[in-house]
């Protein structure tokens, strides 16, 4: 335990380990080229389960919400655990969706989102269009939210100017995405992964029992509030009502998030989803539970005097880290941190690009557009889009933080809802049906979250009533309108 | 394992159990079917 500033040589040693780290997986990432022959490699690759599961992780979890949701325990204790659901997610994903829209993807050649919408209704160049508007909102706009958190994260703790730091994230990323495509991006996931779980469960290791072990932790933080250690919170988002419809939209939310989508379109095989949950649990469950032990050891370090207060709740496991953790772990784990954050940039960027090239150019202006043209295209677009969404992240507009936690919310009351229906009730579902879904849930799903956000605060998840509406007018918009002949 | 069932409260701790139980029981029952011939 060293005190309340960090060592001058503690601060080298830990920069050392972060820049080794970027340029070992920026030389990795662009290695991985050999494995793109032609656009469809670049953009869902054929992943063995190793990759497939460090990169579905990553994609379950952003570093900025992996840092969020510890700090969510250093905030209000042991009430937190009720988080749960990234794991629960996985469940959900691999058992509900990935076996049917696997194989619906492989049977029709599909490489993105709006593929199948398009292939679904019999090429309907609506449904294309309605898909990629949806794609745009959910992952493109995201985008410039990771430039902002690697900015964030580099300058608060290891003291590089906020521009700097986007920068050089945009160059990391944009390099190896450019290069390997989703192969790059699977390859540094799994990387960072290991790393972060390897770190974290040192950490935990050493933090847990120099506090007295758990049992010490929760005696100390009940002397700081007794509430930190009452079973549930008593205001959202760990109140009943809140979780229980957290659970429901975010199962939604996650599981037909157009990143997830992607990611299943992208293994290699089918079988693999049967050992994905088990796998998650296991590997996911450490690297995502260990860290709130770790915050709440963290509440208990700033209470005696040990680490400076953490400008956020968000950043009191960085913060611990960073002051009370030798160097090299410090370093290995940090590293990880902002890899892991730039591993969400990289994911949004391998599907952004093929929206304007794929979606939009191939599929609505020139079908007859040469692949190996298509691929450089596809290429020359991942720089552009990193490079403007760099821009912005300069000056971060103040409406990203609501955008980032719309996401998922919006994702669960358009493409949730409609891909459930078109999986599970294709009977009873029709063009007309799943437009009116999507265009419903995004209406009434925007109006709630910004009535949540801006006016007043709702009662339970603001995209639960959105989800129900769109999940209603679908049948009875399909039932109401039914095509001439199917 | 003690020690996280002592930090997590009891509810949070079965729903985690359910999870792991879940996940083992669609392990060993998912019979993947092999996808027909895509073009």
């Amino acid at each position: 335990v060293m005190g309340m500033s960090v060592a001058p040589e503690a601060h080298m040693t830990i920069l050392g380990v972060v820049v080794a780290y970027f340029v070992i997986i920026t030389i990795l990432g662009v290695w991985a080229k050999r494995y793109v022959k032609g656009l469809k490699d670049w953009v869902i690759g054929d992943l063995p389960f190793p990759l497939m599961f460090g990169h579905m992780v990553a994609t379950l979890y952003s570093g900025m919400a992996l840092i969020g949701a510890s700090g969510l325990n250093y905030r209000l204790g042991v009430s937190a655990f009720a988080e749960l659901w990234p794991i629960a997610c996985l469940l959900v994903v691999s058992t509900v969706f990935a076996p049917r829209l696997w194989r619906y993807a492989r049977e029709n050649n599909l490489m993105t989102l709006p593929d199948l919408y398009e292939h679904y209704f019999g090429g309907s160049r609506l449904m294309r269009v309605l898909a990629v508007i949806i794609v745009f909102i959910t992952v493109v706009i995201l985008l410039v939210a990771q430039w902002t958190a690697i900015g964030i994260g580099m300058s608060l703790i290891l003291g590089v100017p906020y521009q700097v730091s986007v920068i050089v994230g945009t160059v990391i990323v944009v390099l190896y995405t450019f290069a390997g495509g989703i192969w790059s991006v699977a390859i540094t996931d799994l990387v960072q992964f290991i790393c972060f779980a390897l770190a974290v469960i040192v950490i935990a290791a050493i933090a847990i029992p120099a506090f007295g072990g758990l049992e010490g932790i929760l005696s100390e933080l009940s002397k700081i509030n007794p509430k930190l250690v009452t079973p549930l919170g008593e205001r959202p988002p760990f109140v009943w009502p809140y979780i229980a419809t957290q659970y429901a939209v975010l199962f939604l939310g996650i599981a037909a998030h157009p990143r997830m989508v992607h990611r299943v379109y992208s293994s290699k095989k089918l079988e693999y989803f049967k050992w994905l949950p088990l796998a998650g649990v296991l590997g996911f469950g450490i690297a995502f539970l260990l860290p709130k032990y770790v915050t709440m050891a963290a509440r208990v370090a700033v209470e005696k005097g040990m680490m400076p207060n953490p400008p956020t709740s968000d950043w009191a496991l960085p913060y611990f880290v960073y002051y009370l953790t030798n160097p090299v772990i410090a370093g290995l784990f940090l590293a990880a941190l902002f890899a892991a954050c730039m591993s969400t940039a990289d994911t949004l960027l391998a599907m952004s690009a093929p929206l304007f090239t794929r979606d939009i150019y191939q599929r609505l202006v020139n079908p007859n557009v040469d692949e190996k043209k298509l691929l450089l295209w596809t290429r020359i677009f991942t720089v552009i889009i990193g490079v403007i969404a760099m821009v912005i992240a300069f000056s971060p507009p103040a409406i990203i933080p609501w955008i980032i936690w719309t996401s998922e919310g919006l994702a669960a009351c358009t493409l949730g809802v409609s891909l459930l229906y078109m999986l599970y009730a294709r009977r009873f579902v029709t063009k007309a049906g799943v437009a009116a879904s999507i265009i419903a849930g995004l209406v009434v799903g925007l109006s709630f979250g910004y009535y949540d956000r801006f006016v007043a605060s709702l009662p339970m998840n603001p995209f639960f009533v959105p989800l129900i509406v769109s999940a209603i007018v679908c049948p009875i918009v399909s039932a109401l309108i039914r095509p001439k002949k199917q | 394992l003690q020690d996280l069932i002592i930090g997590m409260p009891a509810w949070a701790f079965a729903l985690f159990m359910a999870i792991v139980i879940l996940a083992i029981v669609w392990a060993i029952a998912f019979k993947p079917e092999k996808p027909k011939e895509g073009k």
